[in-house]
């Protein structure tokens, strides 16, 4: 009994002796289902997984896929307007498409932390691959590149959205880190973007394998590059770079061609065509992967079931606005590939939707489309390299590169006589010069919706004109609005989100007016 | 052989200078069996007298009884009182003497009521709560031998002329048996002590009128006059009044248990006998309206689901507040954060019948021992033991029926207010040219009647039952409870239900004289049916009646269920939704959990002063989930068929804790020592899936028919080591000082910070034993004063909130997906504990003879570190990182009251009282900006800022109704506004009207969650066989967000249905004026109604009765039973508040304490009445 009691006592010392020598390591968390920063970014294969994650963010924010984007590049401005007869109402979406938003409201935050996002991965995989082995230098060349892009690309539409951003070039380790050093001057910004585009172009293949289609190409950072110069306003770095994309007469060195029928650019079938440059790659029915989303916006609430039976969500968010519909010429293909048209009973009024995105043999039966979301495409390129050449004065080259979007949209050409004596469009803006004007009418009608409209209207300098006629016409034809559209000129720049300013303890300023 | 050791070491630890522990009144927490030098006052200081020779120990101490005139009682069952004896001890005292007598033996002696009892040294164990004087002699009726004091001298009196006296004694309250109460008559001259039925007899009693005198441990002293006739049996019941402050009860307090009188903390604790027969589904439900300062509330009716249980405030604004619950011991794992408390209630396992006594933890000192997780107060469960002795079994059924109550139901326009509003509306778009002509169903509001009730529709009469039944018994060696039940509960929601199975048992064992071991096991299997359609949420049942059209149809005209509530052309601009009646009868959504609580325990006694305890105890949990929503299932504005879907999820976990303590008792200069020193190891792995898939029809419902499956599982631990200690020092009865301190180490903190410690002390000064106050003694009978401080943890946050994390984000490619990964959170290596700092100052007195005993306590909580989600820059790539930043105050008073009303033969009633107030202030946070939380239309519903409480409701201000144009004009900047709409105040001064918060926008403080004091009150009355209780609790202030009412049923846009209030108040014109705005104009002056204002806010001061049960005791032996009763029970038979709704709702138990009582289409609470029956045999 005795020998019990104290081999009892024993093996209880000898239990406590053990569990408290072995306490650190009992206390350690080693977690199962996901890594931490200590144990990733060892190998090569963990930053090619890096930087497809870092594209996962860009696909994530950029684009008319991203409700935030869509509605301050394109709802909110004069070619696109929300369903009137919408029952629903968008809390975020709604006081930006009719300008009575603050700084508080949460799609321009989003737009601010999804570019941040996107960047945050970048500076990661930059500022650790350095010291990792790689067997095939090109191989690190290429994931230096890809995530230079995006950064670059990241960059590029935050400071076309908020003007002076912070700069955050390297990875965030601690709470100390997290508070940016204040906003830097646009030229700052820009001249980081063009040093990314210019090591990206240099490291970036021409295509890439089948398999792998979708990253980033050196086309697309001379594109980039290119549009980049157009907002520094250095236009012969801008028509060399575009004119190293476009090629001479058409001809793209890196394969870029018009597809022959507008309408096909936007098949759901033709991704990654040979007229996309670069384009967010999603996927519709693929287990764990976002389908574009945007089918449900595009329709009118109450065409449920009517125009599309698959599509769900449908909530009229953004419809095409008359005044875009009006600008088609006669006999432009583009007007019939782009919108279409469609008699509301219950509100008793025809509804212009943005057809093009539309595709219902691609539908499938959960509602979700196939297809990606182009950012960039070819027409794209052509239109800014005769930006380029107007901006150097090149009238006549300028022209002739209008003319090969023309042409496909089936529509005769032009000449600098005939848009100088004929505006193509009645109006008010840009009425100085018509050769500029011809250009962005262009860009309006072959880059309806695609998220091009806020930084074509600010590049032109035609913003607050353009929306200050367009809301004078928007509220006397859809009374139901309501009062709203408190257009003023400092409201073109979006406000730095509230939090942002709070969370960076004083660090950061808001934009004038806001 | 071993005994011999023993005592040898006993014997030397025994001196001279140890002292008169056993003097206390108490019994038990030290039984030595050596040298005691007691005070002469006491009976073991009388000079025994005693000479025997060769005697058992039984014979030697009826000797003793004789020479001393000192009573003792005894269980002569016992083979060690068959042992022989010598002692010549004529020159010792009564206490020498037992020492000789009894030396060998494992039983000690100690002083009860001029009464010596001899009992068994143990230490008491959690379940032995009533003291150890009830478990050792109830459990062994009729075996339990008094001798009397004055036996031989009142012998040859008593011998001419006698009668019997026999009876039960009974608590007052709850007519449950008292055992081991000493029954005596005149001064001692004949006495027992009552077996566990209560019952007692007194051979012997003179004939005469005698004083009958009952006294038992936590009951205040009772007596009654009887009077005996020569060979008679006069047969009296005797009711027990707990005792005012019940200083003698024993509570379970950390790691043990302690005499009351020696717990210098906070403590409040809630008996099995004052929750019995409320239909109740959980413990924590128990606690509602029984303690000061433990806020329990109710947010949700939804079948089986947990009560919000607050101590003292809220200190907590990122981390958890749930309490920290421990069951027979074991420190159930807490949720990660509040969203994961309401989906899991950690009790609702355990049927409330099978617990002894719930023990809540109040102040910092009292919790400290429980460490990192105490900081929001600890509660303690103990399940029922075994009792030695015969088998008891008992049986309750019950059954009852439940309704929701009228009151909160949200009323809505009937049809023809419905078509009268739509009729107005219209009216204005034809006079603005929008629409050529009033849709033909809104012209004649006069055609229409009552319409669908959609509310009523989702509405039932349901039904619950309950049945648990329990055996108990054993012998001294192993004891054993055992337990089975199964509850029923159906949701007054159509759809929903609660079931639970339960088993439990519970055994103890005394294995050697030295070792003990015991086990309890209880599993349980529960089963929720909860379809969404019938949950919260305005997508569900409770929003959809309050947006459907009251002129849509549920039934088609054969009877059968629409699916569709299809209004179109019916009602039209109106939404058509699912039929929620249909969605809840059609939609599977099956939740089944097994959970299994086990806990072992080995007990040593290496000394009579020392021991080790260690246990082993373990939480394995399984759950599941089955759901599956046909193709008849349509969606908003979205007619079926639809695709089906399904999914299935399972989880499970292991939590499993060591611990391993040694405890010391032991008198130590002039008091008593208690010490406690051990280690803890914990440890949680959690497991979890989910699959979902489409189907193809709705004929199978697993996912092996189902196509585009989309799955993933999951794997997480956390572990805690922990250390600790205490000391309890009692310095005579009139001073007690506690100390504690218990360093924990957690995995969830950063490398850094990863372990805290957690330090407290107490005293206890007890007015009532000094000199002083002996002039006090009739009036002020106990008085103490209690100070404490001390610290606690909290760490209730995600198990890996300090790791920078990597996780998959993939990429599509050349039309395959490509493995991506993205770090998605900061870590913070610096992440340590959150703090609270409490002090508590405590007065309790009993006065006016016991009847009245009243606590009062003071405290000051100061929470620091909070763990907050710091809000990043996103510049950084990280939304937020989880800090310690940040302090909160909570400062308050409790005030209980123990009142024993009235005491007549036959008529008892007693009242407890309990009043608490609670100040919440932020005293900084990160960065001293001001937390935004909630989203209503975009905006934020709360703030919570320096210098104010947490979370208050902000929105527009209410400014009266515009009446006419000059109003308008003369008002601040408001686009769209004309007469009829609300005139917003310009609270920021900026001339216009802006939606939003400060600076830009005009959001006010318009509402304080926080509750101004809260109360209690508790009335047991029982009359002859009738028992009657009543629970009220009540509450002033406490605003509610109305969000859900706002969101749908104001919602005046004419696309759902809308109040009836709304119709029958609202402004027509300047000579029609109304409370309500106008429903025509401009839509976003009209939308403003149905966003957060002022409006939305309603008080939610209430006076609840909680629950009431009438019982009626049978007469003993009828029908051969052992006791019966029968009751009946309701559950919030009564609510008295001007807030149409729950008054305890709340929504968002995720945002935590930033986001208090807003409600939101939550599941609505019954009003239960049940039958039910309890007996036993």
């Amino acid at each position: 009994m005795r020998y019990a009691r104290s081999t009892f006592v024993a093996v209880m010392l000898a239990g406590l002796q053990l569990t408290a020598g072995g306490c650190e390591g009992f206390l350690e968390p080693n977690p199962a289902s996901f890594t931490t920063t200590e144990n990733y970014y060892r190998t090569p294969e963990h930053f090619e997984a890096a930087v497809n994650g870092a594209y996962s963010r860009l696909r994530a924010f950029a684009g008319v896929s991203n409700a935030a984007f869509r509605v301050n590049t394109e709802l909110r401005f004069d070619c696109c307007i929300t369903d009137p007869h919408r029952l629903s109402t968008s809390p975020s979406g709604k006081p930006i498409a009719e300008w009575y938003a603050t700084a508080t409201n949460d799609f321009f935050a989003n737009l601010w932390s999804g570019a941040y996002h996107a960047i945050a991965q970048t500076n990661i995989i930059l500022g650790r691959i350095g010291s990792i082995e790689f067997r095939d230098e090109t191989q690190r060349d290429r994931i230096v590149g890809q995530a230079k892009f995006i950064r670059a690309l990241a960059y590029w539409y935050l400071v076309q959205f908020f003007g002076e951003v912070p700069l955050v070039l390297t990875e965030v380790r601690t709470l100390g880190e997290a508070i940016p050093d204040g906003r830097r001057p646009v030229a700052e910004v820009y001249a980081q973007i063009i040093d990314d585009l210019m090591d990206a172009a240099e490291k970036l293949p021409v295509s890439w394998a089948a398999a792998e289609r979708g990253r980033a190409t050196r086309g697309a950072a001379r594109f980039l590059l290119g549009r980049t110069y157009l907002l520094t306003q250095d236009y012969e770095n801008a028509r060399a770079a575009l004119e190293d994309v476009v090629g001479a007469g058409g001809a793209s060195p890196y394969g870029y061609q018009l597809m022959p029928n507008y309408r096909d650019v936007f098949n759901p079938s033709n991704i990654n065509s040979a007229e996309s440059i670069f384009e967010l790659q999603f996927g519709a029915g693929v287990a764990g992967q976002p389908n574009m989303g945007l089918i449900g916006s595009l329709l009118p609430e109450q065409s449920r079931g009517k125009i599309l039976p698959n599509a769900v969500g449908t909530n009229g968010d953004q419809l095409v606005s008359m005044q875009l519909v009006e600008q088609y010429e006669e006999g432009d293909q583009r007007l019939e590939a782009s919108i279409f048209f469609w008699f509301d009973e219950a509100a008793d009024s025809t509804k212009a939707i943005l057809w093009k995105f539309i595709w219902p043999q691609h539908i499938n039966a959960q509602g979700q489309q196939a297809g990606n979301s182009i950012l960039f495409r070819y027409a794209d390129a052509i239109l800014s390299l005769a930006e380029a050449h107007w901006r150097l004065g090149n009238s006549e080259q300028a022209i002739n590169y209008v003319n090969l979007i023309r042409e496909r949209a089936g529509l005769l050409p032009v000449d600098v006589a005939s848009v100088r004596s004929n505006p193509l469009v009645a109006g008010t803006y840009l009425e100085s010069d018509h050769v500029g004007r011809a250009i962005f009418n262009e860009r309006t009608i072959e880059l309806a919706g695609e998220g091009h409209r806020m930084f074509d209207l600010i590049r032109f300098g035609v913003a607050y004109e353009v929306m200050v006629n367009w809301s004078q016409r928007t509220l006397a034809t859809n009374p139901e609005l309501g009062g709203s559209f408190h257009i003023e000129p400092w409201k073109i720049l979006l406000p730095i989100p509230a939090r942002e300013i709070e969370a960076s303890k004083g660090a950061l300023t808001q934009n004038p007016g806001w | 052989m071993i005994t011999a050791t023993l005592c040898a070491s006993l014997l030397f630890v025994g001196s001279a200078e140890l002292s008169a522990v056993q003097q206390r009144a108490g019994v038990g927490m030290v039984l030595a069996t050596t040298g005691v030098e007691p005070e002469a006052t006491s009976l073991l200081a009388r000079p025994a007298g005693i000479k025997v020779e060769d005697v058992t120990i039984a014979e030697a101490l009826a000797v003793l009884t004789q020479t001393s005139g000192v009573g003792v009682a005894f269980q002569p069952n016992s083979p060690a009182f068959n042992r022989r004896v010598n002692c010549d001890c004529e020159s010792l005292p009564v206490a020498r003497v037992l020492d000789r007598i009894l030396a060998g033996t494992d039983f000690g002696y100690a002083e009860v009521f001029d009464q010596i009892l001899i009992i068994r040294k143990r230490d008491p164990g959690p379940s032995e709560l009533r003291g150890q004087l009830a478990t050792q002699f109830a459990r062994e009726p009729g075996e339990v031998r008094i001798l009397p004091r004055a036996v031989t001298t009142t012998a040859s009196r008593a011998t001419l002329r006698q009668g019997t006296v026999t009876g039960r004694v009974l608590d007052a309250q709850t007519r449950q048996p008292v055992a081991a109460a000493q029954v005596s008559i005149g001064e001692n001259l004949v006495s027992a002590l009552t077996q566990a039925n209560g019952s007692f007899t007194l051979p012997n009693v003179p004939v005469g009128t005698h004083t009958l005198t009952v006294r038992s441990i936590g009951y205040v002293p009772t007596t009654q006059t009887v009077t005996v006739a020569e060979g008679q049996t006069v047969s009296i019941e005797l009711f027990l009044n707990v005792d005012a402050v019940g200083l003698e009860e024993i509570v379970a307090v950390g790691y043990g248990t302690a005499r009351r009188a020696d717990v210098t903390g906070s403590v409040g604790v809630v008996r099995q006998e004052s929750i019995r027969s409320i239909p109740l589904t959980s413990p924590d439900q128990a606690l509602v309206g029984q303690i000061a300062g433990v806020n329990v509330t109710t947010p949700t009716g939804l079948p089986g689901a947990a009560p919000q249980v607050r101590v003292r405030g809220l200190g907590a604004v990122g981390a958890g507040q749930q309490p920290l619950y421990v069951v027979d011991g074991f420190a159930l794992p807490q949720p990660e954060n509040e969203a994961d408390a309401r989906l899991r209630n950690p009790l609702a396992n355990i049927p409330v019948s099978d617990i002894e006594s719930i023990t809540v933890l109040k102040d910092a000192s009292a919790a400290a021992i429980y460490g990192s997780r105490a900081s929001n107060g600890v509660v303690i469960i103990t399940t029922k033991s075994g009792q030695a002795g015969s088998l008891q079994a008992s049986v309750t059924a019950s059954s009852g029926v439940q309704n929701d109550i009228e009151w909160t139901r949200p009323r809505m326009a009937n049809a023809r207010q419905f078509v009268t509003w739509q009729k107005i509306r219209h009216q204005a778009m034809v006079d603005e040219g929008l629409i050529p002509e009033i849709p033909e169903p809104y012209r004649n509001p006069e055609a229409y009647g009552e319409g669908t009730d959609w509310y009523a529709l989702m509405r039932r009469q349901s039904y619950t039952y309950d049945v648990q039944a329990s055996v108990s018994g054993g012998n001294e060696a192993v004891r054993a409870f055992f337990s089975t039940g199964v509850q029923r509960q159906d949701g007054v929601v159509p759809g929903t239900d609660f079931t639970r199975l339960s088993l439990r048992a519970n055994v103890d064992a005394q294995i050697t004289n030295q070792l003990r071991a015991g086990l309890r096991v209880g599993p349980s299997y529960s089963r929720r049916n909860q379809p969404t359609a019938g949950g919260e949420g305005r997508q569900a049942g409770t929003g959809i009646t309050m947006l459907a059209c009251p002129l849509g149809q549920a039934y088609d005209e054969e009877g059968n269920l629409l699916p569709f509530i299809d209004s179109g052309n019916i009602c039209p601009g109106v939404w058509r939704l699912i039929n929620p009646l249909y969605a809840v009868n059609n939609i599977q959504d099956e939740r089944n959990a097994l959970t299994a609580l086990a806990s072992g325990y080995l007990h040593l006694d290496v000394t009579n002063f020392l021991s080790i305890r260690t246990n082993l105890n373990a939480e394995w949990s399984q759950n599941e989930r089955k759901f599956f929503q046909p193709s008849t299932i349509g969606s908003n504005n979205n007619p079926p068929p639809s695709i089906p879907t399904g999914s299935y999820s399972s989880g499970r976990s292991l939590n499993w804790l060591s611990e391993t303590t040694v405890n010391l008792a032991t008198p130590f200069g002039p008091g008593q020592l208690d010490g406690l020193a051990g280690i803890t190891f914990q440890r949680q792995n959690t497991y979890s899936s989910t699959f979902s898939g489409q189907f193809p029809d709705d004929d199978i419902r697993t996912l092996n028919v189902a196509s585009n499956i989309t799955g993933n599982s999951n794997e997480s631990a956390w572990s805690l080591v922990s250390y600790l200690a205490r000391a309890n020092y009692n310095w005579k009865e009139r001073l007690v000082f506690t100390a504690t301190s218990r360093i924990d180490g957690s995995s969830r903190f950063g490398a850094r910070n990863r372990w805290g410690l957690f330090p407290s002390a107490a005293i206890a000064w007890y007015l009532h034993n000094e000199a002083f106050m002996s002039g006090l003694s009739e009036s002020v009978p106990e008085l103490r004063i209690r100070a404490s401080y001390g610290v606690t943890g909290n760490n209730q946050i995600g198990n890996y909130s300090s790791l920078s994390t990597v996780q998959k984000d993939d990429y599509m490619l050349g039309g395959s997906v490509v493995g991506g990964r993205r770090v998605t959170t900061l870590g913070n290596e610096e992440l340590g504990w959150e703090r609270t700092f409490e002090t508590n100052f405590a007065i309790d007195a009993a006065l006016l003879d016991q009847r009245l005993g009243v606590t009062v306590e003071l405290y000051n909580r100061r929470t620091t570190d909070l763990l907050i989600d710091h809000p990043l820059p996103t510049s950084s790539g990280f939304g937020t990182i989880t800090a310690n930043t940040g302090v909160v105050r909570n400062r308050g008073m409790e005030i209980a009251i123990h009142s024993t009303n009235l005491t007549r033969p036959g008529f008892n009633w007693s009242t407890d009282f309990a009043w608490s107030l609670n100040r919440n202030k932020v005293l900084s946070l990160p960065g001293g900006e001001p937390i935004y939380t909630g989203n209503w239309g975009g905006q934020p519903t709360h703030v919570t800022a320096e210098g104010q409480p947490l979370g208050l409701m902000i929105g527009l201000v209410h400014d009266g109704i515009y009446q006419n144009e000059a109003e308008v004009a003369a008002g601040p900047v408001d686009p769209g506004v004309q007469p009829g709409n609300i005139r917003w105040k310009d609270v920021n001064g900026d001339g216009q009207i802006t939606i939003g918060r400060a600076p830009d926008g005009d959001y006010g403080i318009i509402g304080n969650p926080h509750p101004d004091f809260t109360f209690a009150i508790n009335n047991a009355i029982s009359l002859g066989r009738f028992d009657f209780r009543v629970n009220v609790t009540g509450r002033k202030g406490g605003d509610i967000l109305r969000f859900g009412y706002y969101q749908s049923a104001m919602n005046v846009e004419g696309v759902f249905n809308v109040a009836a209030e709304y119709v029958e108040n609202m402004w027509i014109s300047e000579d029609q004026p109304g409370t309500m705005p106008t429903p025509i104009g401009n839509r976003e002056a009209i939308r403003r109604f149905h966003t957060q204002h002022s409006g939305a806010v309603a008080d939610g001061s209430n006076i609840w009765v909680r629950s009431a049960t009438l019982r009626y005791n049978v007469p003993q032996g009828f029908a051969g039973l052992g006791q019966m009763s029968i009751y009946l029970s309701a559950l919030n038979p009564l609510v008295f508040t001007s807030y149409r709704g729950n008054p305890d709702v709340e929504a968002n138990q995720s945002a935590g304490s930033l986001q208090l009582g807003v409600e939101d289409h939550a599941y609505p609470i019954a009003r239960q009445f049940t039958v039910g029956v309890e007996m036993s045999f």
